[in-house]
């Protein structure tokens, strides 16, 4: 291979499939031209989502957030489907496992004929979040039950595989901010382990209201466009979207003569053991999610060749995270690190999905963009980041993209490109 | 690498639980979802012998059906009533789902993966599988598997008219599972796997629960028709595991919404 990094125990978990809808663009090469371009969506809130009096911007996803790839698979798969039957939150998932699917070049038949693992992680898209019938309700009267159905059918993994047809494994993985890194981990888990024989991975997160203002309340939001790691950063936007890879076990990729995009060679995942809110101010839980990760991969001699951080730029997270990787990364040579997020905003369960694809088309692409948002980097990290003009050649195949979460989670995932 | 798993210690909590004085403190502004989870699993390594394990190497999984659901009504009610940008950043933050998680982490001092699931069918096994799968990998030497649900008003309501009846039989409660390797553990049998199908259902079965049973060797139960009935049954089972039949057995869970098969052997 060459990188020096290898499965180490596991059979190689190939990605052979990546797709997204988000704020920055509706399929991953729109969101990685934004990114390359710095072109930034950050806007009030739509009207289509809910009615705000607050003006923190979001990145939204467009109102119909239900792509044509996904119209069409979906005529193929489930034919009597309507969007209204499901949460805005599995349509972001359907959007974008769409194009995961296309890209991989999985048919339908072969879907249906093989077990299909599905983790998708999310945060909003697992609470009742109707307003009308809680209000209703708490006044005593009766409404109609149909938000509660809406509510029990829309488990994002469950409904996923019913829309497909697909029978095995699944999970939705609640770990708040860092639940998409954890489902493809949990993903290359069951596949080096033989519980299914391909996975659909991610994560898949719609903005809410409450969501919307817990972040306010809690002082993490920003009103201008986020600056992940940017000396004057002041918290963070949130966002909406999906990010989610088709992955298999390299044999049977190979076996459909499929061309891996690259693989998921490490994972690792490690409670702070800290505070509900606050990230260790050392990055205690995210040290430990990344030796973990490094051993899972033969702990590689060289360093990564990107780092694709949390950054969310609230200032507790850049600290603390940097803190962590100049301790993991501590030689002369340092790893170039960005924040993805001034492009997507923090799109809380669907994240860890996003950043997992963004990290896999920069090493693919051999050249990363900076942190859009980021000026001039805070000179207090403990670590050089890239700030939005410092685009990077990349010298290596391999890298890294973490998720730090509310409750003290941090998990980490190894990437290796195939170029 | 995957070793051979055991099921070291069970730990059922109460319904009338009381905040051990230890957690009184920590736990004073946790709402009952966290509350649940920490107590369970604190009762249920409380009696292991804390070996060689660095905190690192210990990880908590927890299943839950509907989360802290309670807690995020609160948060709904106070968006409506105080209007918006006052909701309580406790509240709010003990309204994320894996909120118990990062309790559980920091009170017992737990280091490893933390990781919350979510699924309307059986939580805890999808969760018991993950820690299974976790310790078999050697990533960690004990693997803490919480399954907790808390009483929701508004889902009992919509259970009872669901159903058409006068009372849900709705309860609350935690059970916590300790997995070790086999080879270090004396508990109560090794855990083989966990297999899982969901089938397409009317979303009201995931509520109600109807015709859910359980069925193994000496057992063939229909089981209470409330969301950790599954949790429990499973865990009186493997509780009694010694009178069950010598080598490897097969637990059996099905209901409209799946189907489930635990394997367990001596």
């Amino acid at each position: 291979m060459g990188s020096g990094i290898d499965s180490g125990n596991n059979s190689p978990v190939a990605v052979t499939g990546m797709g997204c809808m988000a704020g920055g663009g509706t399929d991953s090469e729109s969101l990685w031209a934004n990114l390359v371009r710095g072109s930034v969506n950050c806007r009030p809130v739509p009207g289509y989502l809910f009615e705000t009096i607050l003006d923190y911007p979001v990145f939204a996803a467009p109102a119909d957030c239900f792509s044509e790839r996904a119209s069409v698979l979906t005529a193929g798969t489930s034919p009597g489907f309507r969007q209204e039957s499901v949460s805005r939150t599995v349509l972001l998932a359907c959007s974008a496992a769409a194009e995961a699917l296309a890209q991989a070049g999985v048919s339908v038949d072969y879907l249906r004929s093989v077990r299909v693992g599905i983790v998708l992680g999310t945060t909003v898209g697992c609470t009742f979040h109707n307003e009308e019938y809680y209000a209703a309700w708490r006044n005593g009267l009766e409404p109609d039950l149909d938000p509660v159905r809406f509510y029990l059918a829309g488990n994002v993994a469950s409904a996923l595989h019913r829309i497909l047809g697909t029978s095995g494994p699944s999970a939705v993985i609640t770990n708040a901010c860092a639940s998409g890194t954890d489902a493809i981990g949990v993903a290359r888990n069951w596949l080096a382990t033989g519980q299914c024989d391909i996975a659909i991975a991610g994560g898949a997160d719609e903005l809410s209201r409450v969501a919307y203002n817990g972040f306010v309340s809690l002082m993490l939001a920003d009103k201008e466009p986020c600056r992940p790691f940017s000396r004057d950063r002041k918290g963070l936007n949130l966002g909406e979207g999906a990010g989610v890879v088709v992955l298999e076990r390299e044999e049977t990729s190979g076996r459909r003569q499929c061309r891996p995009l690259g693989w998921v060679r490490g994972y690792g995942c490690a409670a702070d053991a800290w505070h509900p809110t606050a990230p260790h101010p050392e990055g205690r839980g995210l040290k430990a999610a990344l030796r973990q990760a490094l051993r899972d991969c033969g702990n590689p001699e060289e360093i990564p060749a990107l780092i694709n951080a949390h950054g969310t730029g609230t200032k507790a997270n850049d600290l603390a995270e940097t803190a962590a990787l100049a301790e993991i990364f501590g030689g002369l040579e340092k790893p170039p690190v960005v924040s993805t997020k001034g492009i997507t905003g923090h799109t809380l369960g669907a994240a860890g999905g996003l950043e997992a694809i963004f990290t896999l088309m920069a090493l693919r692409a051999g050249h990363t963009p900076g942190s859009v948002g980021c000026l001039e980097a805070d000179p207090e990290l403990s670590l050089p980041v890239l700030t939005q003009n410092d685009q990077r050649q990349l010298t290596g195949t391999w890298g890294i993209s973490q998720s730090l979460a509310f409750g003290g989670g941090n998990s980490v995932l190894v990437l290796e490109a195939a170029r | 690498m995957s070793l051979p798993v055991a099921v070291s210690a069970i730990a059922r909590l109460p319904r009338d639980y009381q905040v051990p004085d230890e957690l009184a403190r920590d736990l004073r502004r946790a709402d009952a979802f966290i509350q649940m989870a920490v107590i369970s699993a604190f009762t249920a390594v409380s009696g292991l012998p804390s070996g060689k394990l660095s905190p690192e190497e210990v990880g908590v999984f927890i299943g839950t059906a509907f989360g802290p659901l309670e807690t995020n009504f609160e948060s709904l009610g106070s968006l409506i009533d105080d209007g918006e940008g006052q909701i309580s950043p406790t509240l709010f933050s003990h309204s994320v789902y894996n909120a118990a998680a990062g309790y559980v982490a920091r009170l017992l001092d737990i280091r490893g993966p933390a990781v919350t699931i979510t699924n309307y069918g059986w939580p805890f096994l999808v969760a018991l599988e993950e820690g299974r799968l976790a310790v078999a990998s050697g990533r960690i030497g004990r693997a803490v598997v919480i399954g907790v649900e808390t009483f929701s008003d508004l889902l009992a309501d919509a259970y009872r008219r669901f159903f058409g009846v006068v009372e849900a039989p709705w309860q609350r409660g935690a059970v916590a599972w300790v997995l070790e390797p086999a080879e270090a553990a004396k508990g109560y049998c090794r855990l083989a796997g966990v297999k899982i199908r969901e089938f397409d259902a009317e979303p009201a079965d995931l509520l109600t629960r109807r015709d859910e049973t359980l069925s193994g060797p000496g057992i063939n139960s229909e089981l209470p028709r409330q969301p950790m009935a599954y949790v429990e049954a499973l865990s009186e089972a493997v509780a009694s595991f010694g009178d069950l039949a010598e080598g490897e057995i097969t637990l059996s869970f099905e209901a409209p919404f799946g189907a489930a098969e635990i394997g367990l052997c001596r």
